[in-house]
């Protein structure tokens, strides 16, 4: 067998590579319907916030239900330092990623002193902090509940007139969260990271520094989903608390990644290439006439969708490949969820 | 100076002292085994030299510098590596993988981890299951694991924690060749064990803990004769008798 370097690559990589290049950008400066460019927006960033979601919550096992909590510092970082002091929103984008790397770094040492669904809570309980008080904050700083981005196109301001630059935007975001999966993975830090899912004790005691990796895989993904969070405030021009700090963005990203694969490179993205347009379905179809049954449609899918695909989409794949060509499937034991 | 020192090693939960005042030297080169009844505090001192909690009083020196408190993963990087009672697999991963993730602790490259994984895996006779997931294998196959786990982060020390309980006559008997082998490769192991006759079979020194005390330590042969190892094992009852039946005989 071929020996790899620093990172272990084979050849199965190759067609997710091309698939993902082809989606980040080939598809971008394709589509030029202006409905389906924005759905093509949407799933594009959503892929990249579901993979950021991914590295600690799959990869590294921390089932985090708080990440709206970086979203929303992502957003608010960069609309506020734009529209008060004209800062371009590339530099907030990076303001935000480093204000939630520090806030990552600092609730780390309470959240990952618990496992599991505590875990999971303790993230959780964190996010609604954080949007509490950026609206308590309103008492004591003169900031509009909602805040509106002017539309005044131009690179430098993030603002694009065609639907199809935003695609191209998000789908090199995604590119970018993608590869820093990709890197992660395949490189000694996806064996520890891997390791430290699996069996923390064991982990312990092959030399591995728990809290250092855990800490690494946090910090990296509270930086790209505060990315991710500018690139939609600067979509949407407009934010406000109950929208970037909303729970359902925090259990969004977890269920993305659960449905298209968890812990994989790809997984989130086809998460999100099924989540995004069946919403937009449902909100179409039903969302006028009977209000609420597109909500009830959604999460009995994804019922239906979990249970017959316990390893997501691209674990069904697999087994479904191992199938046709006449070998027992490979017992891939479930990863440990919550 | 011998390779590992423990001193004085005390260890309390609640009320019970469960490891008391300890001494143990391990020198290098050799196989030590840790008997005593269940509950005399194997383990916990066990526990002690890994990391997985800090003595209360005492110390524990390796290679010259104390260990005592550090935390487990540093005390794996400064060369001492243990097995789990109950084997403690990577779930997702295979024999193969699970190895190269040890041995990861000495460099980076994936390829050259990859390669002192399938030495690993050889010594302790994994060779073949190399791509098999770990929870399919057999339980014997999961405790040669953790052997080649340990030996994966390349040990100058490594600790056993009864890696022949459960196992058949026949997978003792492996597990026994694995051990030695080691010797050969110039590990030093301590081992703790339940299974009398397989400590007797490979260790060159014994040290019997009773109640949290050191009651012996010695050469094989001369501590299972010792009558203080004989009352802890048999109670005091039983080894009166015993003792009385010995007079006895003419």
């Amino acid at each position: 067998m071929r020996a790899h370097g620093y990172l272990a690559t084979g050849r199965r990589d190759l067609p997710g590579l091309a698939l993902t290049l082809l989606v980040a950008v080939a598809l971008p400066l394709l589509v030029r319907d202006e409905y389906y460019a924005n759905v093509l927006v949407l799933i594009l960033i959503y892929a990249g916030l579901a993979s950021s979601w991914n590295l600690i919550g799959g990869v590294a096992g921390q089932f985090s239900l708080g990440h709206s909590a970086f979203f929303g510092i992502g957003a608010y970082s960069s609309t506020i330092l734009y529209n008060y002091l004209g800062v371009s929103p590339w530099l907030g984008l990076l303001v935000g990623g480093v204000i939630s790397v520090a806030l990552a770094a600092l609730i780390s040492f309470p959240v990952f002193r618990m496992r599991g669904v505590f875990f999971a809570m303790a993230t959780l309980a964190v996010s609604e902090t954080i949007r509490i008080l950026v609206i308590y904050a309103r008492k004591f700083v003169p900031l509009p509940y909602s805040i509106s981005i002017n539309y005044e196109p131009g690179f430098w301001r993030m603002i694009f007139e065609d639907r199809s630059s935003y695609a191209l935007l998000a789908g090199c975001y995604f590119l970018v969260c993608a590869a820093v999966t990709f890197v992660l993975t395949r490189s000694y830090t996806g064996y520890y990271l891997r390791a430290i899912r699996d069996n923390e004790d064991a982990a312990d005691a092959s030399g591995i520094h728990i809290r250092r990796y855990k800490l690494l895989a946090f910090v990296v993904s509270a930086f790209l989903t505060a990315a991710g969070g500018t690139l939609m405030a600067q979509y949407i021009l407009y934010i406000e608390p109950g929208t970037v700090f909303s729970m359902e963005l925090s259990v969004d990203l977890p269920l993305m990644s659960i449905l298209g694969g968890i812990g994989t490179v790809l997984g989130p993205f086809v998460g999100a290439l099924i989540l995004i347009p069946l919403r937009e379905l449902l909100v179409e179809h039903l969302g006028g006439t009977l209000p609420g049954a597109h909500l009830v449609l959604y999460g009995l899918l994804l019922i239906l969708i979990v249970i017959l695909l316990p390893n997501g989409l691209l674990g069904g794949l697999a087994r479904l490949g191992a199938r046709l060509r006449g070998r027992r499937p490979a017992a891939r034991p479930e990863v440990r969820k919550a | 100076m011998s390779l590992l020192e423990v001193t004085g090693a005390t260890k309390r939960f609640g009320g019970l002292v469960a490891v008391n005042a300890v001494d143990l030297r391990v020198e290098a080169g050799g196989i030590v085994g840790l008997i005593g009844p269940n509950g005399a505090g194997k383990t916990t001192l066990f526990n002690l030299i890994a990391g997985a909690f800090a003595p209360d009083a005492g110390d524990v020196v390796f290679d010259g510098r104390s260990i005592a408190g550090l935390h487990a993963a540093t005390i794996c990087e400064r060369g001492l590596a243990r097995t789990f009672q109950i084997p403690q697999p990577f779930g997702s991963m295979t024999v193969l993988e699970t190895i190269t993730t040890a041995a990861l602790l000495h460099g980076r490259h994936i390829g050259r981890a990859e390669q002192a994984a399938r030495l690993a895996a050889e010594r302790v006779g994994l060779q073949g299951r190399e791509d098999v997931l770990t929870g399919s294998l057999t339980n014997a196959q999961k405790k040669r694991l953790e052997v080649g786990r340990a030996l994966g982060t390349m040990p100058r020390l490594l600790l056993l924690d009864e890696v022949m309980a459960g196992l058949n006559a026949a997978e003792v008997s492996r597990m026994l060749d694995v051990i030695r082998r080691l010797r050969g490769e110039g590990v030093t192991v301590l081992l703790v064990e339940h299974n009398m006759e397989a400590v007797m079979a490979v260790t060159d020194r014994l040290v019997v803990l009773d109640s949290g005390r050191k009651i012996a330590d010695g050469p094989p042969l001369e501590v299972v004769e010792d009558p203080q190892v004989i009352r802890a094992y048999l109670g005091e009852d039983d080894a009166a008798e015993l003792e009385d039946s010995d007079a006895e005989r003419p």
